[in-house]
Formats: C-alpha cells, structure tokens, sequence
C-alpha cells in the first residue's frame, strides 16, 4: 500500500469517535454498567417508520421496516429503569454529563451553542426502544493538531448509546438495555485526514484528549470510531464500528481502493454502453428443478421459485474483486441480504458452482437471452422474497453505473467492509419536547478547570527520566495520580523504578507466573514506604505482589534483617561450616539469607567477621 | 420578517464584554431552518438536522434565504371494499394520530382517513374507515360539554349505520369518558371502543398502533357491542385488553399498560400477533337491534370530588356548598373524620355538622379512596351516623372518577330523590354485586 499515492487518489477521509462516559446514564439514573449475566426480564416490542411529512419517510427507516421484524428486549432489575424500557420521560441529563462535554469542548477550543436542544435522531433498526435516539450539538469549530496537519473538529455532540445487540435472526433481533443510555461524547472531523495512517494518528489523538477528562469509559467497546471515506470521482461511504484503532489505516485504504475499483466497473460499463436495467425478473424454477444445489433444490421442497434477471454487460465484472475475496458479486448479494433476508444469489461470474452444473448455467444463459458480454443472477427463495431480492440485485447494479454508492457499511474483523443500509438522510431528526433546552453560559464554561492532557503529562513525566513509552503508558494509566503522590512522598526512590513497578508488575508477574494479581493503592503505598526505609529489599517486591494478598498483612515475612541480626546469623554460619572456603561460604550464607537481606551487605559482613576473627 | 420555516442565514455578532479565551460567543453566520423561537433565542435547525439556540443578544441579521414552502401530505386514495364492515373513528384530540413535522419540529395531528390509512395501513385490511375531528384537545382540558358533541356524534354514527366506533381519546381523563359514554349511550347496538395512546404516534415506538388495530379487529370480529375500552395489556406489543368502560383506571403516569380493570375482569384479550381474540366474561351486551337510549349531560353542573386526608378542616367540606354534588373519597370501607374523641378532634364536630349539612343540599357518595374493594358502612359506628345524615356510597366498588361521572350523569337526567336512589344500583356494570378473588391488583405481567 505504501506505493499509493494516496494525494493523486484525492482520498479525503474523516472520522466521528464516539465515547462512552462513566456515572450514570445520561436520561435516567440508572448506572452504566455492561453485564454478561443472564437478564432478569424480556419484553417485545415493533417499531413503525414515521414519516416526516406523510409520505416521506426516511430511506433507512423504510429498509429497517421492511424487515417487519420484532424486538425483544433483556433487562436487569437492578441496573435499568422504566426510561430505558421507554415506558417514562427521559430526566434531564446530569450536571457531571454536561460537565464533562463542555471540557472536552474547551480542550479542542470549540464554540459552544448557546443553548442546547436535544433531538430525536429516528433510528428504527430496535437499538433504541423509542426508536429514536436523543442527541444534542453541543460545540462547533474546534480542531486537534496532527504531525500532518491540523483537523478541523466541526461537530461536537451529546447523545446516549444504543443497546447492544445479542442475537438477529430473519424474524426478529434481540437486544440488552444494559448499553442503551450510556452517555456518548461524539467528535467528528472534517474531511482533511489524507492518508490511512494519520486516520489513526488522529483517532488516537482524539482518545487520548478524551481519556485526559478523567470521566471516560475504558476498555474494549468503551469507543468507537466511524470512518467517512471517498475519492477523486467517488462518494462519501460512512463505515461503522472500527473497534481497534490498529485496524483504522487497512479500512480505509481498503474503501479507498474499493472506490477506485468501482469506478473501473463504472468505466468499463460505460465503454460497453451499458443502459439502466430494469428490473425484468424471469422464473428459472423449471430449469433447475434437478439442481444438485441443496440451497436451490431446499428453496423448491418448500414451494419457493428460482428467479432470476438478465444483467445485461455485466459478465466479468461481478466477478471484478473489489476488496479481499469480496466481489461485485458480493455487494449485490450483501444488499439482497440486507432488503430481502434471502441467504444468497448466485451469478453467472462464478457458474458453474455450488452444484450448478456447466449444463444449468448455459440453459440459464439461453432462458435470460444472454449475449457473451451479458451476465445473470438468480435467487432460491419463497416468491415474494426473492422478488425482493432481485430488485435490491438491480438496484446495486444499477449503482454500478453510476460509481459509488452512497451507504454505510460495516467494518469486518479482517478490515474489510460489508453493506449496512443506504446513507441516511437528514430529515430524520426533530425535537426531543420531553427535555428542556439548557442555556450554556460564559459563567459555566468558565468555571470549568482543564486537565492536564495527556501528551503533556508524558512530556512531563519524561522530565523525571521516564522513557517516552513508560511516560505515555503511566500518563494514559489510571495510577497518575498514585503516582505523583509515590514520587513525592518517598524521595529515595527513583521515579522510573517507581513507575515500572505501577504499571508493569501486574503484567510481569502473569507472565512469568500465570498469576492475575489486583493490588489496591494502599498496597502500592505499604510497599514503597517498606522499600523507602530499607524494611524489604527490591528483590522481594514481585514475591511480596504475587501473594496477592493485603501487602501490609505478609511485609513481615520479607523484612530485612537487622545489621546486629545479620551478623548473629552470619557468625552461626561461619562457625557452622569451619574451613569451608570463602566463596562457598558466600553461596551457604546467601541460600539462608536469600531476601533478609541485600546479597552485598551479606558478602560484607561474611568479609567483615572473618577478617575480624583472622585479626 | 423571517418566519418558522423559512430558509435563513443568521449573522451574529462577538459580544466583546462577554467574550473569553475558550472561544464561546464567538461571532459567526449560520445556515439553516428557522424554528418557533424562544423567550431569549432564536433556534436554528441547520443543515446536519440539529436544533441549536443563538443568544438574541448576539444576532445582529437574520436574512430570509428561501420562504417555507408548504408541502401537501401525500396521502393514500381509499378504495371501499364493499364486503368489509365500516369503522367509524372519532377523534377528541390526543396523541394517536399526530406526525412529527420534521421541518418545524411541531407535532401535526393527522385526522382525514386518507391520512390516517397512510399512518396505519394495516387498518384497510380490517375496515372501511371513516373518520373526523370532534374536538382537538388535551384530555385534561375535556368537559362536560363536549361529552355532548362527542354522544351526538356516536348518535348519527349508529343512525348512518356503521358497524362499530373507535373514540381516540388522550388518556389522562380516557377513564372519565369511556364512564361517561356507557352512561350516555345505553343499549348500543354497535360497540364503541375507546383508544389512547401512552407513546404519541409521531414515535416509532407509539402503543397507539396497536391500541387502535386491537380496537378494530375486536370491533369486526366479535358479536361484543356497547362501551369499552382498548389499551396495551402489558409493556410487549403483542395483546390488548378491552376493558369495562366504568370498571377501569389510569393507574401508571406513563407505561403502556397503565389501564387496568378494577374490581372485575377485562371483557376480552385482544391477542394481535396470533389473530386471537379471548372473551374472559360472558355477560356483555351482544350486537343486534339493540334500540340504543341515548342522553346527555348538563354542561353547567358543579360536581366535585374531595379526597379525606389527615389533619381535615371544616372549610375544606363548607367550599362545595354551593355545588350541585359531591364524591368524597373517603378511607377504607368508608369513613370520614367526624368523631371527636379528645381535645385534638374538636375539628370533626364541625366537619360533621358541615357534612349534615351539605348532605341536605346535594347529593353526597363516597367512593373508596383504596380504588380495590368495596365500601361497607355498616361496620362502624361512626359510618353509621354518616348513613342517618344522608351520606350514600354503602356497597358501592366505584372508582372515584366512575362515581363522579355517574353523579353527573343522574342529575342531568334525574331530580334528586331518583339520584340518591339511583347511585347505589348497579345500571350499567358499573357496580359489583361480587368482586372476584383475582381482580385485585388484576395484572398480567407475562
């Protein structure tokens, strides 16, 4: 990819990152705890596309209806309420939510509205139980500095997340409330960031500015980033939930190079002068009632046709790979999916397959009147849903003539993407009544204290003769803060031991032992002070952690010696092992002493009381 | 001058006093929709969809880009199907048939039946309907008078001949109306079905859908007529409950399932999904050529409703002196203070003697302030001396709010020797002879 010339390709990317903040949710005041354990209670629910004005009802509210699916909702006594059953008014938000967003407004030098209105942002997929979601602009025209650049940061918003979906199956889809409420900080860019890598550069920025607030979630899914990309001669495709920051330059070159390919199809079909197709849908049953396909042969055991339409100067190019192992093919077929909850289509690009035979696909050719360049997809399925189907097959072919579609798409594990729904339009947001505006005031925006971001804190921790990656690991760390008040308060120890053993004893002891310790704050606090006045030697710390017990509870095992101790014992065992020579009573007095006492104090005395019986 | 609606450009301006280094108040000019505005704020809905408020103090401009344009709503042309039963929807106003208007943000109530068939398709599929406004109001906003406009219309309903009505109705007062309409309109031949909606129908989520397809398949498929009404029986979108209209109460600020019977079992279960419908009682009114009694209420009258607390005061009973009735609800099975048995209780001599005399005036009907159960007044002593003074309600399971309407309703068709009589029979379902172990707290939470 490093060949790319990503400027030529005219990339234009940006991104919206979305974060979770700890507390309570941001409509009621349940906590914003994520659980695994099994849910206490299961309602169900359908959700109806409203239409703006009659009629015109949103494109991604009409496919989600299409679906005609209904919901099932999971929720906990103890951690949900009847606001995130949608069965009472939202409360307004909390004071430490609004707090939180205008810090993270003032860090990128925004300009706050000055009154906030929160919205319903219609989203009928289930993910919402009222099928909206709330959502508030909160600041404009902030921006964040790259090592390539400046990003303008256009938009920043205040919503609630969705809840999590945990299982979809064609009828219906099953969600958990523990996730919907949840307060989102959402941060998008303008479209400025040029290359895949400083997408990420920027998203990484963007984390750690929101992590500097001190209020943020952590760990995986606590922040999400969508990813907006197009090209010279492309269009805008949004792609959603790119978890792991690593993955965010291999999405985007991927879509970039998507876009580039399908523009190819587009040339080629226009050199071929291929013409908007209709959709003609031609019944293929007869033909394949003996397929040796069990997809095909299972659709018509249950009353279901074979239909198939004619894509007229096609053939090679559904085949066309777009991205790894994802062809044209598989965008039709994706969006099939999606529209007509059919498992499949099959087209002449990659016949004969699948148990079609060579015989089947040329008495398919001869049905659908197929000249050499012209190529077909058919669909196993009851009538009504394969209909269904091949209007979504024509529709994407019929993008194909124009480029790029405009949609959302999903990222893969593998950073590849795969169709989600149309773009969305913006006629999906009115007010949410239930919540009355807030006034943002100068008095507010000035009373709130900026913290120390954390780029600044690794700087600053490098002063202390910390390296660059223990700076910004302590600094991004939950320990700062113990941290500080360890280097101040015990000043024999050196800050880069002291930062060393806070972030990684935990990892060094699970890796040389198999051992998960949790050690609590005042167990870091008893063991520097222990170390501080010389109590325990260093060479017992990870012993001491990887008790994983109260460190003040088991210090008295690993206390040192005391200097007279020390040569008592010492003495015993030189008169113990008379004539044994002197090195190897170093070794004999080392094994018994092993921890009481620091392995050069031990060789000295042992020097000290034999030169002194020598004498 | 721009109006809500219109496409604007807003200028604003730095307010230099107020201005600070963290860039708030910055000036700048906005692109977008104007909306209604506020006390101290313009409000803008740009380009992204979002509403955002701009200190008035800061617009310098506002240029008018584009006038708002009126868009007709696209509506559905109804074909009648000659062999399906005619609904006849009645609207009072509430929520059930509103539209969001994206543009404005304001809630548009949609009432023709083209408009409404766009909103419920599914409803052409049961029904021929027809369907108007009678009234567009909050359902605390409702009075007597327009109980009128609401039976006069249910009148030329059953003359034209329809084969069954569905009242919309808001429903923090659905309780009151469906009571007053089974009063109202005895021996209908068709049934009339009240519906509300707890999630306005501008929501993707509304119960109002349901509530209403229930309403017209119960109102098709089954022989049921007279007054009733048709709420979620519990937070899922799957079933009904068709409720007696005297017997059943509001009685969650906000869930779905805030209708409840009380004191006797739903009429039926409207089971959607599976096309089902389960009659739990048998003693209802069946369609036919019922000759309905149709009456109305006197708009003038003054009947109130006095809750008995603790720590009660003579005034508090002396305020309804000039009214025409009077429900108390009182605790228990049926007492009010009104015996002095220390030197704190000197009060409830008075409140007696003020009750004695209200009673001479007006009608005076207890009604159980525990809304499960029914009243006794021959239990206590004190309770006895109410019944010598005149007060009525004794074995009487009303709702307060039943109790009221009924009141309303007897003295404006009856003098008051008829009243008194009348209130403690049972005309129309509305009082039990015997309450079912398994209605108390009646709630099906499966």
């Amino acid at each position: 990819m490093s060949n790319i010339n990503w400027a030529d390709l005219g990339l234009k990317c940006g991104i919206e990152c979305h974060q979770q903040l700890e507390g309570q949710k941001l409509f009621c005041r349940c906590p914003t705890q994520i659980r695994e354990d099994e849910p206490d209670f299961r309602f169900i629910r359908k959700l109806r596309a409203t239409a703006g004005e009659l009629g015109q009802v949103d494109k991604a509210a009409v496919q989600e209806m299409k679906k005609n699916k209904h919901f099932i909702y999971e929720g906990y006594y103890d951690t949900n309420c009847q606001i995130e059953m949608d069965e009472q008014p939202p409360m307004p938000p909390t004071r430490e939510n609004i707090n939180t967003i205008l810090t993270v407004g003032k860090l990128l030098g925004a300009t706050f509205v000055d009154e906030i209105h929160f919205m319903r942002k219609t989203i009928v997929d289930g993910s919402n139980t009222s099928a909206f979601q709330r959502t508030a602009l909160i600041a404009c025209n902030g921006k964040i500095q790259t090592e390539n650049g400046q990003i303008g940061i256009p938009t920043i918003i205040l919503e609630e997340d969705a809840a999590k979906i945990i299982k979809e199956d064609q009828e219906s889809a099953t969600y958990r409330l523990d996730r919907l409420g949840i307060p989102l900080i959402e941060i998008s860019t303008t479209p400025d960031i040029k290359t895949p890598e400083q997408c990420k550069e920027t998203a990484e920025k963007i984390g750690l500015l929101l992590r500097s607030t001190g209020k943020v979630k952590r760990g995986l899914g606590t922040i999400r980033q969508d990813v907006n990309v197009s090209i010279k001669g492309g269009t805008r495709v949004e792609i959603k939930g790119a978890q792991d920051l690593r993955m965010l330059p291999k999405i985007v070159a991927g879509e970039a190079m998507r876009q580039k390919k399908l523009l190819e199809i587009r040339d080629e079909l226009h050199k071929r002068k291929c013409k908007e197709i209709s959709p003609k849908i031609i019944d293929a049953t007869e033909i394949m009632k003996h397929s040796g396909s069990k997809i095909i042969s299972k659709a018509i055991e249950q009353n279901g046709k074979v239909l198939g339409i004619k894509l007229p100067e096609f053939a090679g190019l559904i085949g066309k790979e777009l991205q790894t192992n994802k062809r044209l093919g598989t965008e039709m077929s994706d969006r099939a999916k999606v529209i007509a909850r059919i498992s499949g289509i099959f087209h002449s690009d990659e016949l004969p397959a699948y148990g079609i035979e060579q015989r089947e696909t040329d008495s398919l050719r001869v049905l659908f009147d197929c000249k050499p360049n012209d190529a077909f997809a058919i669909i196993a399925d009851q009538k009504d849903k394969a209909e269904l189907a091949i209007h979504a097959v024509v529709q994407r072919a019929n993008d194909a003539l124009i480029g790029v579609p405009s949609e959302v798409r999903k990222a893969n594990e593998d950073g590849t993407t795969s169709y989600l729904r149309p773009m969305p339009g913006a006629a999906r947001m009115y007010p949410e009544t239930d919540i009355t505006p807030m006034q943002i005031t100068k008095e507010q925006i000035n009373k709130i204290k900026l913290p120390e971001l954390i780029e600044d804190k690794t700087k600053r921790y490098q002063t202390f003769g910390l390296s660059k990656d223990l700076a910004q690991t302590l600094a991004k760390s939950e320990k700062t803060e113990l941290f500080q008040q360890t280097i101040k308060q015990f000043k024999k120890l050196k800050t880069a031991y002291v930062a060393e053993i806070l972030i990684g004893a935990e990892t060094t002891i699970k890796r040389q032992f198999g051992i998960e310790i949790n050690p609590t704050e005042q167990d870091f606090i008893d063991l520097f002070s222990a170390l501080e006045t010389s109590e325990i030697s260093k060479e017992n710390v990870l012993d001491i952690l990887k008790e994983n017990k109260p460190v003040q509870s088991i210090l008295h095992k690993y206390k040192l010696l005391s200097d007279s101790d020390l040569r008592e014992e010492i003495r015993k065992i030189i008169e113990e092992n008379k004539g044994m020579q002197f090195n190897a009573l170093i070794g004999k007095a080392m094994q018994k002493l092993r921890g009481k006492a620091e392995g050069k104090k031990i060789v000295q005395t042992i020097k000290d009381l034999i030169q002194h019986n020598l004498s | 001058m721009a109006e809500a609606g219109d496409k604007v450009k807003i200028h604003t301006k730095e307010i230099q006093a107020e201005h600070d280094s963290a860039g708030h108040h910055k000036g700048e000019s906005l692109t977008g929709t104007l909306m209604p505005e506020e006390k101290e704020f313009v409000v803008l809905k740009l380009e992204t969809g979002y509403n955002i408020g701009i200190s008035k103090k800061r617009v310098t401009e506002i240029i008018t880009i584009a006038k708002k344009t009126e868009k007709k709503p696209v509506t559905v042309k109804i074909e009648i199907t000659p062999k399906l039963p005619t609904i006849s929807i009645l609207h009072t106003g509430g929520t059930i048939a509103s539209k969001a208007d994206y543009e404005t943000g304001g809630v548009v109530a949609r009432f023709t039946p083209e408009e409404l068939i766009a909103i419920f398709p599914e409803l052409k599929e049961t029904a021929n309907i027809t369907s108007r406004l009678i009234s567009n109001m909050w359902s605390q906003d409702l009075r007597f008078a327009h109980y009128n406009i609401l039976i006069k219309e249910i009148e030329k309903e059953i003359k034209k001949g329809a084969d069954g009505i569905i009242v919309t109705h808001g429903t923090d007062t659905l309780h009151y109306t469906s009571a007053a309409l089974a009063f109202a309109v005895q021996n209908s031949p068709i049934p009339i079905i009240i519906v509300g909606s707890q999630r306005s129908s501008d929501r993707g989520s509304t119960d109002g859908a349901l509530n209403l397809l229930c309403a017209a398949r119960f109102i098709t498929q089954t022989s049921f007529a007279g007054t009733a009404t048709c709420m979620h029986e519990t937070t899922n979108d799957n079933n009904c409950l068709i409720l007696p209209a005297t017997k059943c109460r509001k009685m969650h600020t906000s869930r779905r399932d805030a209708f409840q019977p009380i004191n006797n079992m739903p009429w039926a279960r409207v089971i959607y999904p599976e096309k089902k419908i389960e009659f739990m009682r048998t003693d209802y009114l069946r369609k036919g050529n019922n000759k309905p009694e149709i009456t109305f209420y006197k708009e003038n009258l003054k009947i109130g409703i006095l809750k008995q607390h603790t720590n009660m005061y003579e005034e508090q009973y002396n305020f309804y002196e000039n009214f025409d009735g009077l429900v108390i609800e009182a605790t228990g099975l049926g007492n009010l203070p009104t015996s002095e048995i220390d030197e704190h209780t000197k009060e409830h001599t008075k409140i007696f003697k003020a009750l004695q005399k209200l009673a001479k005036k007006m009608p005076v009907v207890l009604a159980p302030q525990a809304l499960y159960g029914m009243l006794n007044l021959n239990v206590y002593e004190n309770q006895r001396k109410l019944q010598e003074i005149g007060i009525l309600g004794n074995l009487s399971d009303m709702t307060p709010e039943t109790t009221f309407i009924k009141l309303a309703w007897l003295l404006s068709n009856y003098d008051s020797e008829e009243t008194k009589e009348k209130i403690s029979q049972n005309l129309v379902g509305e009082i039990s002879e015997r309450i079912e172990p398994n209605t108390f707290l009646y709630h099906n939470t499966d």
